[in-house]
């Protein structure tokens, strides 16, 4: 398995539609999330996005990047720097940052996060893998 | 629960959910993860999944208030978990504190099936608003 300087980013449109169903998934009904009204009432100005929702976009990168070895041995730490409003484009990212030996095997470590498409970085963090070394 | 009551290193009491078909079904199509390695291997649950489910039993366990926000998250998948599987969770505080007019609290936890490894490891970060 070849590895990436820059990992193919994963492009949504977060819709006030998905929040709610991924409310439903997650059981997670915050009204931050999902209230209008009460969303007005925070810092926000209205809903936001739940966090783990679009991390997954971040999972979902990492999973076609390297499919089993994420699911069998990947890591991430994150920050949630800023929120995303339904509405906005969110786009992944992950830069390769170090490559080293690691129990016979090597760990990948990726800058990763998400941008909107105003470019503001709404998840900041690393995301690490384990694979299989390239034997020449 | 009193959440302000909460210290580092207290344990609150174990969780069991199963990530039955229709849960991670719904799972996947709200996060519209459409990664070929499900289509190859349906019985995978997306590692996100339990992760995901463990946020809602701590919302239920602590009543954590309207407004509360997400703010650090860490992960470590070491095994992947099949559809279906029974799985049980356990998790620690690991800090809480005022900060900046919010609370702090951290938490972290463990997902494995039962007498098995740990599956999926994590620590949340909330900030959760203060009255």
């Amino acid at each position: 398995m070849s590895i990436a300087s820059n990992l193919p980013q994963i492009e949504k449109v977060v819709t006030q539609d998905q929040v709610g169903l991924y409310a439903d998934a997650s059981g997670d009904h915050n009204p931050i999330h999902l209230d209008a009204g009460f969303a007005a009432g925070t810092s926000f100005g209205r809903t936001i996005a739940h966090g783990m929702l679009v991390l997954a976009f971040i999972s979902e990168m990492m999973t076609r990047a390297f499919g089993r070895h994420w699911l069998n041995g990947g890591g991430i730490k994150v920050r949630f720097k800023a929120p995303v409003y339904p509405g906005d484009k969110v786009i992944t990212f992950g830069t390769l940052k170090d490559v080293k030996p690691h129990n016979e095997m090597q760990l990948v470590t990726y800058t990763v996060g998400c941008r909107t498409g105003y470019d503001t970085g709404v998840i900041v963090g690393e995301a690490w893998v384990t694979l299989p070394l390239i034997r020449e | 629960m009193d959440i302000a009551a909460l210290t580092a290193g207290q344990t609150l009491p174990r969780v069991s959910f199963t990530l039955d078909r229709d849960t991670v079904e719904s799972y996947r199509q709200a996060v519209e993860d459409s990664s070929p390695v499900y289509a190859e291997e349906p019985g995978l649950v997306p590692p996100m999944a339990p992760a995901a489910l463990v946020i809602r039993e701590l919302l239920r366990a602590l009543s954590l208030p309207p407004g509360t926000i997400h703010s650090g998250q860490e992960l470590i998948f070491s095994s992947s978990l099949p559809v279906g599987a029974q799985v049980i969770c356990d998790t620690t505080i690991s800090q809480n504190g005022i900060r900046g007019g919010w609370r702090l609290l951290s938490v972290e936890f463990s997902i494995s099936q039962e007498d098995g490894p740990v599956c999926v490891a994590g620590r949340s970060t909330l900030l959760i608003p203060e009255e």
